[in-house]
């Protein structure tokens, strides 16, 4: 079958529209969860530490990950997972360098962070880089979304209601102008995730990616058991296998698309530490952990559980392809960029294709979702509150906020047919990541871990270094050293080892200029480096810490008390349990942990005068929490 | 297990390196405190889940050679 002519049936798109209509639904129920900006973009800081590992999973799997995964492991095998696998020596610099800083410095986007941490000009450097490199990112998922859905169902979502713009020569050209299918699917797409991302904010982002994600896990998977069953069982599956498609990393420095070393690079050091360092849609998500220790256990279960298994469903089509051609199941011409279609395409019956195609829209709908929240953040945080209108009520900056989310989804949907006409552009957006990336990047390093490195410096790093970066791809010579030393032939791969060469480069503009130039006050940059990390906590908090002690987490019958103002007033043998004294910051949640923090605020310990077991809180505290007075709840000490 | 055993250890020498530079660093700069429970567990976690990483990728290369 070939696959332009697509598989879809009314069952499948059923299950589509039903699929679509019901995130939407669900999406905006968020909306009573955004009443302030902090709310709007940070979920009001809540969250447990299994909700931000679910939605941490949708920033590293996007629509185009099923179709470039499965490529690589119909081609590669199973070292198709070797982008999934290496993230965890990444794990040091998180969770114990910018975790904490972002948390505790309640900066509120990465621009926030460079001003802070060195002056305005770098902020805006930053700013740019990042908004466009961000805008154009949403573009391109629902580019790379319209083209895999139109190659596997076959037509756009207007032909599933028998509406055919290309059936007249004058509307033929209208349509092909836009982009054909590929735009309707982008904007039924964009509609529906940058309505429920005004909605709900961060909150509506993180609630919907729990049912994105077990999507995305449960159509990568269906195609891996169906495809060991429809090539005879997991002992035929693993000798359809080439012996070299078995092992867990691809040839040293061969083959030219797919060497071990440019993948380690490129993926290590570039694409993973900007997820980690630079994503605006993975800051805000750990910045609404309820705390730091909750986004420390979020990260260990991303790394270490859900990315390998993110690795195998994304690639299991391709797998499943290479074992069929072994046993003459596909021809041995297959197009690789086709086998994520062709093998769906034949071993899901009717409805499971619809599944399938639910994974691929919302893998791509919660990487997106994440960018548009993060964009709408640059934009109130960075451009429109601190130079367009300061000094407005929350209210004004939230239904701003609500605004610029609806127009970051309309300009990604009109980016689609640019992409569709100018391929160029989208080669262009490509060579942009590529070329700003490396910058950030070491600028967030040095930043972090060295304090003696100096406004200046930063600003030299990302201009001189994107400069640098955008020599190399003019002259890919300069990258020939790094390349040459790995063993690989002259041309070949040299844009995997970029990112080393970005890299070096950068760290060697960095170091040298901050040599030359005058550091900010250390009494300036409290809480936003490694070192001053203590200093950060104890300003967060606004008075001592008590963290070395871990108490026992209490269940206590909560009641309003308007004399409580802002404290939690508990009995002193409560406070002992909890190993807490008045002042401390304690987390006040529902009993039931599949709440996940959606019913919880983070509230100081006042002088302990209430009756054992009850905890006294003001009606408004309450009612921020979105608690009922009555009800029993976990208490527990943060700092 | 021999077409493998470069990349296998390529990548835990040079992640390896990164992975233990950083952790020493946040460690000697002072973000995290070796008398600190909460950050000696979680050295102890990084530093077990490096080693988990790391045996199971041995693991892979040696029963996929089999």
């Amino acid at each position: 079958m070939h696959p332009s002519a697509g598989a879809g049936t009314p069952l499948d798109y059923g299950i589509i529209v039903v699929y679509l209509v019901g995130i939407l639904a669900f999406g905006s129920i968020f909306h009573r969860w955004s009443r302030t900006t902090k709310e709007f973009f940070l979920a009001g800081q809540r969250f447990s530490w299994w909700l931000i590992a679910i939605s941490c999973i949708s920033v590293v799997v996007g629509s185009y990950s099923f179709i470039k995964y499965s490529m690589a492991g119909y081609s590669y095998g199973l070292s198709s997972t070797m982008t999934y696998t290496n993230d965890w020596f990444l794990a040091p610099v998180f969770v114990l360098g910018w975790l904490p800083i972002i948390y505790f410095s309640r900066v509120t986007s990465i621009p926030e962070y460079f001003e802070r941490r060195f002056n305005r000009p770098t902020r805006v450097a930053a700013l740019v880089v990042m908004l466009i490199y961000m805008l154009g990112y949403i573009g391109v998922n629902f580019y790379t979304l319209g083209i895999a859905i139109q190659a596997l169902l076959g037509k756009g979502i207007l032909g599933i209601f028998g509406i055919n713009f290309s059936s007249s020569a004058a509307s033929h050209d209208f349509y092909q102008t836009l982009g054909g299918t590929i735009l309707g699917w982008s904007l039924v797409v964009a509609l529906v995730t940058g309505l429920y991302c005004t909605f709900g904010g961060q909150t509506a982002v993180i609630m919907t990616d729990l049912i994105q994600a077990a999507l995305v896990f449960l159509g990568g998977l269906v195609i891996l058991f169906l495809g060991v069953h429809y090539v005879g069982g997991w002992h035929a599956f693993w000798q359809g296998l080439p012996p070299g498609h078995r092992l867990p990393f691809s040839g040293f420095s061969t083959p030219e698309k797919f060497p071990f070393v440019g993948v380690f690079w490129q993926d290590l050091f570039s694409s993973s530490l900007a997820t980690y360092l630079i994503n605006q849609g993975m800051i805000m998500r750990f910045m609404s952990a309820k705390s730091v220790k909750e986004g420390r256990k979020a990260i260990y279960v991303v790394i270490l559980l859900m990315m390998p298994i993110a690795g195998i469903a994304v690639a299991s089509a391709g797998w499943v392809g290479r074992a069929m051609r072994t046993y003459g199941m596909i021809p041995a011409d297959v197009e690789p960029d086709q086998i994520f279609v062709i093998v769906s395409a034949i071993i899901c019956k009717p409805g499971v294709l619809g599944l399938v195609m639910a994974a691929l829209i919302a893998a791509m709908m919660s990487k997106v979702n994440a960018m548009i929240n993060g964009c709408a953040a640059l934009f109130v945080n960075d451009i429109y509150q601190p130079f367009l209108a300061p000094h407005r009520p929350d209210k004004h900056y939230l239904r701003t906020a609500r605004i610029s989310s609806l127009a970051v989804s309309i300009i990604g949907v009109a980016l689609v047919p640019i992409y569709v006409q100018k391929h160029s552009i989208y080669l262009a957006h490509a060579a942009f990541q590529a070329a700003t990336t490396p910058p950030l990047i070491v600028a967030v390093l040095l930043a972090i871990l060295w304090k003696r490195y100096t406004p200046a410096a930063a600003l030299a790093t990302l201009v001189a270094g994107a400069v640098a970066m955008a020599v190399s791809l003019a002259w890919p010579v300069l990258i020939q050293p790094f390349a040459v030393i790995h063993g690989m032939e002259a041309g070949a791969g040299y844009d995997y080892m970029r990112a080393m060469y970005g890299m070096i480069v950068c760290l060697i503009i960095g170091v040298a200029v901050t040599f030359f130039t005058k550091p900010k006050p250390e009494s300036e940059i409290v809480g936003l480096t490694v070192s001053t990390i203590r200093q950060g906590k104890r300003l967060y908090k606004g008075s001592e810490l008590n963290d070395r002690e871990t108490g026992e987490t209490i269940l206590v019958k909560m009641e309003a008390d308007e004399s409580a103002g802002d404290k939690a007033i508990l009995h002193p043998d409560d406070l002992a349990r909890m190993k807490a004294r008045t002042g401390d910051f304690l987390y006040v949640a529902h009993r039931h942990w599949w709440w996940g923090g959606l019913r919880s605020l983070h509230v100081t310990a006042g002088e302990p005068k209430a009756k054992s077991g009850t905890l006294l809180l003001s009606p408004a505290q309450i009612e921020e929490g979105k608690l009922r007075a009555g009800d029993l709840v976990k208490v527990e000490k943060v700092l | 297990m021999k077409a493998n055993l470069w990349q296998w250890l390529y990548e835990y020498a040079v992640g390896g390196t990164f992975f233990v530079v950083t952790l020493w660093l946040c460690f000697r700069l002072g973000g995290a405190e070796a008398d600190h429970p909460e950050d000696r567990k979680t050295r102890l976690i990084l530093i077990l889940g490096l080693i988990g990483y790391f045996c199971g990728h041995g693991l892979w290369m040696f029963f996929a050679s089999r």
